[in-house]
């Protein structure tokens, strides 16, 4: 066909079609499409000319002013842009190289693992080593006696609590376990006194 | 469309600035202070507001690209200056916060340039029971047939968005009119 349509025509006719059909009715109401809104006589007329005055207005405060200050000379914008920029020029503060902090996150990560190691290597040994002293404090009790260790035990001022605080328990239960009481020669206890038992008693009492 | 590209050449001429401000002036200073006069109701108020926006066109007038048409363009600095007025009412205490549309209803029933028919009036208190925006959209499109393209330039808003506002300003005034009736 040889016919043309404007460009976006049906859009158009569609918005025409559907406002027409808002604007004719809401419930069954046909509602108006004018305006309860009045104006004066000549009111367009005269809002044109104050517009016009208006404009007329803006324009002359800016030369009004520059008519009353006696300081500023004809190219001044101009010629004060120039000294601007020449003032700039002499008067550059030379920039200082702001000081770079980098924060390297991989170093203080590995130097903290290394402390970290240190510590609980440090930690594991202080326990060991306490340990050892005691071990090594303590007298090898397999080496001494049963005698010995009774008489040690009745003549030292001390009590078994701090035996037990300086020999490993472990090593006194085992020494004590390998007693063989069927050889303790109990004569020597008939020989002592029955306060001296008790006393004794006292003593090895925890 | 012709004529506008006319007027803009005009414009971006300071030689014929002046001239081609008065022809934009004839083509569109009704069609904005009625724009502007259904958003404030008042007289006073819309003639105030037309000669500011028109103020505002002229001073703008040399920085204008071209980018939108001229007509979205005035209307949008027209749209603006509708809603910085009542916003500053607002602000200073003149309009209560919440009663903003009593405000206006008032206005409606006790201003000298008010005359029409019950039904007209009616109308009126119905769309000023609307949120600012959707007035805005109602009126556009209802009463001077502003495509919704033209209205997404000069609101700036989606054509979608306008089409819902659009719908739910006709549902509000439905039920508005239906209280009415009962």
């Amino acid at each position: 066909m040889p016919y043309v349509i404007p460009i976006n025509f049906w859009e158009e006719q569609e918005n025409s079609i559907l406002s027409k059909k808002a604007s004719v009715e809401i419930i069954g109401e046909k509602l108006p499409l004018e305006l309860p809104f009045t104006i004066p006589d000549g009111f367009f007329a005269n809002l044109e000319l104050n517009i016009l005055a208006k404009t007329k207005e803006v324009e002359m405060p800016l030369i009004s002013l520059q008519a009353c200050l006696p300081f500023t000379t004809n190219n001044y914008p101009s010629e004060l842009e120039q000294k601007i920029l020449a003032k700039t020029v002499s008067k550059t503060i030379p920039s200082k190289e702001a000081k770079v902090i980098s924060f390297n996150w991989k170093a203080y990560a590995v130097a903290a693992t290394i402390a970290v190691c240190f510590l609980l290597g440090w930690l594991i040994s202080f326990k060991n080593s306490s340990t050892n002293n005691l071990q090594a404090g303590a007298p090898d009790l397999q080496e001494v006696s049963h005698e010995e260790i009774v008489n040690y035990l009745v003549s030292a001022p001390i009590t078994f609590a701090d035996i037990h605080e300086m020999a490993n328990a472990q090593a006194i239960e085992t020494a004590i376990e390998e007693i063989n009481y069927e050889n303790l020669d109990v004569t020597d206890l008939d020989n002592l006194s029955d306060n001296e038992i008790n006393e004794f008693a006292d003593e090895i009492s925890l | 469309m012709e004529e506008e590209r006319q007027i803009i050449a005009l414009i971006l001429n300071p030689d014929t600035r002046e001239e081609s401000f008065k022809l934009l002036l004839k083509k569109y200073q009704q069609r904005i202070y009625w724009h502007i006069r259904k958003m404030v109701i008042d007289h006073d108020d819309a003639d105030d507001l037309t000669q500011d926006t028109f103020i505002k066109v002229w001073t703008a007038l040399p920085n204008f690209r071209g980018d939108s048409r001229l007509f979205t363009w005035i209307y949008r600095i027209a749209t603006n200056e509708c809603l910085n007025f009542l916003d500053r009412k607002k602000r200073k205490g003149t309009v209560p916060l919440e009663d903003d549309e009593s405000h206006l209803a008032r206005k409606l029933e006790s201003s000298s340039y008010i005359d029409g028919t019950e039904i007209q009036l009616k109308l009126q208190k119905a769309i000023l029971t609307l949120p600012e925006k959707q007035r805005l959209v109602f009126n556009m499109k209802y009463f001077d047939d502003v495509t919704y393209e033209e209205m997404s330039e000069i609101l700036g808003t989606s054509v979608g968005a306008l089409k819902s506002s659009y719908h739910f300003a006709v549902k509000k005034l439905e039920s508005f009119f239906a209280q009415q009736v009962m």
